[in-house]
């Protein structure tokens, strides 16, 4: 898979060579073409290239902003049919449910009293009375105050008429905001708990009378399958949906009569009932899977009648080139294989998503019934106690043999310890010879390359002797030199054919420890202090697993029985009529139990402790996600939305708790951010944000990109081959990430100021002064240009070492084809090493511009936002970014402006996912994840 | 053959030209700072490359107890770094064990919620994070009665830590399901099998979250100074306490030497770690980011 992004640039990078070579051709073959003309060509191509450019980003910024809207309407959709969709299942689920399940609508857990969940239902009816007692003692008067968030004023007592009044402790706004926000949403919860009580209803019923709903499972079956039928006829003959869904109740109609009227009302209900559900349902789905699979299906065929398109046009120019120009036929073939393997990508991922789509869907349709089946089948404990008797029957059956067994073994145990200590000795012995073996072997390679090493410095000071006997007559040399040639490069290719000291170390060390660690793990197996009855006990114990397949954990159990240890008595074996009386018990009680269940399926809800044990399991995302969510739950999304809400409020100098009030205040925030009124004290407001706003996607565009192509330039410097001493450089190069950036950025910070070494420096040679951070007349540009440099500086690094790994991980058979192509290096590092990297890292391209938009450490610690802008209300200054100005609004000292300064944030939101749309879209990096897996 | 061999040798000697230059360009700041620490002179040595005096009494000063007549922040330093190291080392922890957890849970596994934690959480990386320390100030000061104590700090810095799981979630998916699934059949239980089978073999991750969520309470000033505070010295962090020193007036004159070599105690931890463990980093960084 190769994303949109390197295709375009792989294509424009095609179209200039293209050009150039085809000019060569005519120069050469034609009429040479006019110096002009060529130059015109060229810049009108170039002019076009910009423009198609501009015009395709132009078309994607509305192509995102058109996405978002769909996006946020499809979620209130989603939202509005999910609602009505949960209260229909929940009338469903109420109306199909026994007593218990009834009443576990009202009171939680009712149901799994019922069955013996006792811990479940003690935490859901916990959890029902402490909320209805929350609620009653602070929770609804929370909710009362988060109306006018707080109405006394602190202060002296407003009711008294004395000299001397009391001080009040007045209503704390953020607070009253915090606990009323947190009471609202804990709604929701109660809302989630209550419906965990009603689906474990559901499911201890479903479970108890599995045999009803399996029928009804089959009978769904049936109906998904005839459903989905007559919604693909509908969708491949273009009825609309409603059109489609009136025809189908009529046939619905027509099938709910096909199934048999019970005679129990209850039981009628539930198979003419969930069969309505289930249909109700999979028609909606049915008919928009089919239609989308459809449109996909359309979009595979255009595809293809493209690539067949693009086939004809490339075979026609081809005869239109100079064929006998060998070069040029090579490049026009090899251009044309990029393009059709490029729609043949196309294609492929389109048939991807294809099948995707139908995998999907047919899961979809067999779900309701088989799946549902299956899922219930996991309740079942027939077998798994039918299997248990069966073996103890067995067991018993051949009871004496066991027995016999067991007692034949009492005496060899010591000619067994002997032999396990001969075997373990002689394993020694072998692994020592192994280990001398590999040794030998890999000294050999190491001498066989000294030898050659040995000889290629001797022939190469025969040559150089040579050479020097010879003078310096330059035929004489160019002899010499191809005379040695051969042999000088047979010898180095050899060489090279070897792994390197630092490989052969390492193989050596696989090896041996490959060895040694067989060796140890044998040996552990090896027992060599058995006594008599440990012996026979083992041996007995694999007779059981081997002879009569049982499984471990009831052979251990079994034991007990044939050695009964007593107290104050000897050792024995069950007697026969004991035997005897315990298998005619066992047997009884199989027939027993194989009668009472005929339909082979005993349901059970799981138990609190299966509960507990799954989280170990099958649930242990459960466990190690609990934690986890719940901090970025409390301390990252809550806060966030408190921090939304205080966009909406007053809360600013002369509104600050605890001592005085806020409250609510509409959109009058965003009012003085963006259209502030001439008269106000914020009149320049507007001006500077949409300066400051300027600046921040300026610097995030320069900061994003300049680390991106110089830290990859850096990474193919370093890992260039034959330069030595990589390790050193990057570790030189690490050091701006080994060390805080706080303090980095400070010290450049104090070394540029006019105070600083640079500074002084400068003053001292140039006459001026550098005024960084500190002249508002010309220190902003020069400001703005050095931060940007010593982000450079300070950002490279990251990706240099990222590129670094990716550049390792190139497949080497991709550069060695394009070497038998006949690609040189730049073509390599364009149409490989380029791609290559754009491709892993373009995902990761969009999470750096948002840390770039929100780079708060090195404006703040470099410039602080300096060279202070002047007259405005704020101290803000010409670098500062929109991060730097939200965080000096919030904590100046004296004038805090709170409620603005959460505007900003969500105008910084805005700014980032703007951007990510657009990128997502760019960079094609939306992509299934499980093709990776 | 001979000229092949010139450009090469050209070439190589221009990009070993190049590295030099950029290694001095590299360093000089970091070196500067060292020159600096070991300054006699006071503030004047900030207008020259190199101090005329040198000393060593700037670490003495930073190690040595406050004297009564000394300045308000004296032997105040050894306080700040044990701070900051039971911040960065709790934080370390426990945001180590979130991230793992997190990634594996949304690597291995498909559940309902899985999709929607990871929207939303992409859609939480583009707020400001600044932006919920207007709450969490109050939270902090109002219910938990944490205001103005660093282990405020370990809370904030690592209980929303579980959202950076993306570079170790790539990690993780680059290491083969069948793995799991060959340990499944063995009989080992989901929890046996991050433990024992997939945390030794994701070795360069761990060591790569460890180094990350260390570095981040190790350097971060915005939180810990809005948090903290400036009232009360003995709970600062060392960034507080650092930038206190220079950027404050009254402090500047006096501390500036003193701040220097602060900057490099603090700064020789975390570069001794990033040197020993270059590898893994590369590799974690590297394994993750193939998956985006």
């Amino acid at each position: 898979m190769v994303d949109k992004d390197n295709n375009s640039v792989s294509s424009s990078n095609l179209n200039t060579n293209e050009i150039t070579q085809g000019n060569i051709v005519l120069n050469k073959s034609v009429e040479p073409m006019s110096k002009q003309k060529f130059y015109a060509l060229t810049a009108f191509d170039a002019l076009k290239k910009v423009v198609l450019w501009v015009v395709d980003l132009v078309f994607s910024v509305f192509l995102s902003i058109w996405n978002f809207i769909k996006i946020i309407g499809r979620g209130i959709y989603q939202a509005t049919i999910g609602t009505f969709n949960f209260f229909k299942k929940k009338y469903h689920q109420f109306k199909f449910n026994d007593l218990a399940g009834k009443l576990s609508f009202f009171i939680f857990g009712a149901s799994s009293f019922k069955n013996k969940q006792y811990a479940n239902g003690v935490l859901f009816l916990a959890f029902e009375i402490g909320y209805i007692l929350f609620m009653i003692l602070g929770g609804g008067y929370n909710l009362y105050m988060l109306g006018t968030l707080g109405v006394v004023q602190s202060g002296p007592d407003p009711d008294c008429t004395d000299m001397f009044c009391d001080y009040v402790n007045g209503d704390n706004s953020i607070m009253i905001l915090i606990y009323g926000l947190l009471t609202f949403l804990s709604l929701f919860v109660f809302v989630y708990i209550w419906n965990r009580s009603i689906t474990s209803g559901y499911n201890n019923f479903r479970i108890n009378h599995f045999m009803k709903f399996k029928s009804v499972f089959d009978e769904n079956v049936e109906m998904s399958k005839k459903i989905d039928d007559s919604a693909k006829d509908a969708v491949y003959g273009g009825k609309g949906y409603f059109a489609f869904r009136k025809e189908f109740k009529d046939s619905y109609l027509t099938y709910s009569e096909k199934i048999p009227t019970y005679d129990d009302p209850k039981e009628n209900l539930i198979h003419h009932g969930m069969c309505k559900v289930v249909c109700r349902e999979s028609i909606t789905y049915s008919f928009f899977a089919f239609k989308e699979i459809k449109k996909n299906e359309e979009k595979l065929k255009n595809l293809e009648e493209k690539f067949e398109k693009a086939k004809l046009v490339r075979e026609k120019k081809r005869e239109s080139i100079d064929l006998n120009n060998e070069k040029t036929v090579q490049f026009f073939d090899s251009n044309t294989k990029s393009i059709l393997a490029r729609h043949n990508l196309r294609i492929k991922k389109q048939k991807n998503k294809l099948f995707e789509l139908t995998k999907k869907h047919s899961d979809y349709s067999s779900k309701e019934g088989v799946l549902n089946a299956s899922m219930y089948e996991k309740y079942n404990d027939f077998y798994k106690v039918r299997q248990e008797m069966r073996n103890k029957i067995l067991f018993y059956e051949h009871y004496s043999d066991i027995c016999d067994r067991f007692d034949s073994l009492k005496d060899d145990y010591q000619t067994v310890n002997e032999n396990n200590a001969k075997i373990k000795e002689e394993l020694l012995k072998e692994r020592d010879q192994k280990i001398a073996a590999i040794n030998e072997k890999f000294d050999k390679i190491v001498a066989h390359k000294t030898e050659l090493l040995n000889q290629l410095k001797e022939i190469n000071n025969q040559k150089m002797a040579e050479i020097k006997a010879c003078g310096k007559d330059p035929a004489k040399i160019n002899e010499i030199e191809d005379r040695y040639f051969t042999r000088i490069s047979q010898l180095s290719g050899q060489i090279h054919g070897l792994p390197d000291d630092k490989a052969i170390k390492a193989m050596r060390k696989e090896e041996l420890n490959e060895v040694k660690h067989a060796c140890a793990r044998d040996r552990k197996y090896l027992k060599t202090n058995f006594t008599s009855l440990s012996y026979s006990k083992e041996e007995t114990i694999n007779y059981l697993l081997l002879e009569f397949k049982l499984d471990h954990q009831f052979a251990i159990k079994a034991m007990k029985d044939v050695l009964i240890v007593e107290k104050g008595a000897e050792p024995r074996h069950l007697s026969k009529d004991e035997v005897e009386e315990r298998l005619s018990e066992l047997k009884g009680s199989l027939s027993d139990y194989e009668e009472e269940h005929q339909d082979k399926f005993v349901g059970r809800p799981k138990s609190f402790k299966e509960q507990i044990n799954s989280l170990k399991n099958e649930n242990f995302h459960v466990t190690i996600l609990s934690l986890p969510v719940l901090g970025v739950v409390m301390f990252t999304i809550l806060p966030l939305m408190f921090s939304i809400l205080i966009a909406f409020t007053n809360y600013s100098l002369g509104h600050q708790p605890p001592t005085q009030l806020f409250t609510w205040y509409g959109f009058e925030n965003f009012i003085t951010l963006f259209a502030a009124p001439a008269d106000s004290i914020y009149s320049s407001l507007p001006g500077v944000l949409m300066s400051t706003l300027g600046w921040t996607i300026c610097w995030t565009i320069f900061a994003t990109f300049t680390n991106y192509f110089l830290g990859i330039i850096l990474a193919l410097l370093i890992n260039k081959k034959g330069i030595r001493l990589k390790k050193l450089w990057r570790t030189i190069f690490i050091m701006t990430i080994a060390v805080p950036q706080f303090i980095t950025l400070m010290t450049i910070g104090i070394l540029l100021k006019d105070s600083g070494a640079v500074g002084e420096w400068w003053t001292q040679t140039f006459g001026t002064q550098l005024g960084f951070a500190t002249d508002p007349t010309n220190g902003a540009l020069i400001t703005k240009i050095i931060i940007i440099v010593v982000n450079i500086w300070i950002g490279i690094p990251y990706t240099m070492l990222s590129t670094t790994g990716i550049l390792l991980n190139i497949p080497n058979d991709l550069y060695e084809s394009a070497k038998v192509d006949g690609a040189g290096t730049v073509t390599q590092f364009m149409k490989i090493t380029l791609p290559y990297i754009f491709f892993v890292t373009g995902p990761h391209l969009i999470t750096t511009f948002v840390g770039n938009v929100n780079n708060f450490n090195v404006i703040f610690f470099l410039s602080g936002g300096g060279p202070n802008m002047v007259g405005s209300a704020l101290t803000i200054g010409h670098t500062d970014l929109l991060i730097t100005f939200l965080y000096k609004m919030i904590t100046s000292a004296n004038n805090p402006q709170f409620g603005i300064a959460s505007t900003v944030g969500i105008v910084i939101f805005v700014i980032c996912a703007f951007f990510s749309i657009i990128m997502y879209n760019k960079t094609g990096a939306v992509q299934s994840e499980d093709q990776f897996q | 053959m001979s000229s092949l061999k010139a450009r090469r040798i050209v070439s190589n000697s221009i990009i070993y030209i190049l590295l030099i230059v950029l290694s001095i360009i590299w360093l000089a700041p970091i070196v500067w700072l060292v020159l600096q620490s070991f300054s006699g002179e006071g503030i004047a040595s900030r207008a020259r490359f190199y101090p005329k005096e040198w000393t060593i009494d700037n670490y003495r000063l930073l190690f040595t107890p406050a004297s009564e007549n000394g300045g308000p922040l004296d032997g105040m330093f050894p306080t700040w770094f044990l701070n900051t190291l039971i911040v960065a080392l709790c934080t370390c922890i426990i945001s180590t064990l979130f991230v793992l957890f997190t990634s594996y849970a949304l690597s291995r596994f498909r559940f309902k919620a899985r999709g929607i934690f990871m929207k939303v959480n992409l859609v939480l990386g583009m707020f400001p994070g600044f932006l919920s320390m207007i709450i969490m100030y109050w939270v902090m000061k109002e219910i938990f009665h944490l205001q103005g104590n660093y282990w405020s700090l370990v809370i904030l810095y690592s209980a929303g830590s579980g959202a950076g799981f993306y570079i170790s979630k790539g990690f993780f998916d680059t290491i083969a399901k069948s793995i799991d699934e060959a340990a499944m059949i063995d009989g080992a239980t989901r929890n046996q099998i991050f433990w024992n089978i997939i945390l030794p073999l994701a070795k360069p991750i761990v060591v790569y979250t460890i180094l990350t969520s260390f570095m981040s309470p190790w350097g971060d000033y915005i939180t810990s100074s809005y948090i903290i505070g400036l009232q009360n010295p003995d709970n600062w962090t060392v960034a507080i306490g650092l930038y206190q020193m220079i950027s404050n007036n009254e402090y500047i004159m006096e501390y500036y030497t003193q701040y220097a070599a602060g900057a490099i105690c603090i700064a020789i931890p975390t570069t001794l770690l990033f040197i020993f463990l270059q590898k893994y980093y590369v590799s974690g960084v590297t394994g993750g980011a193939v998956k985006g």
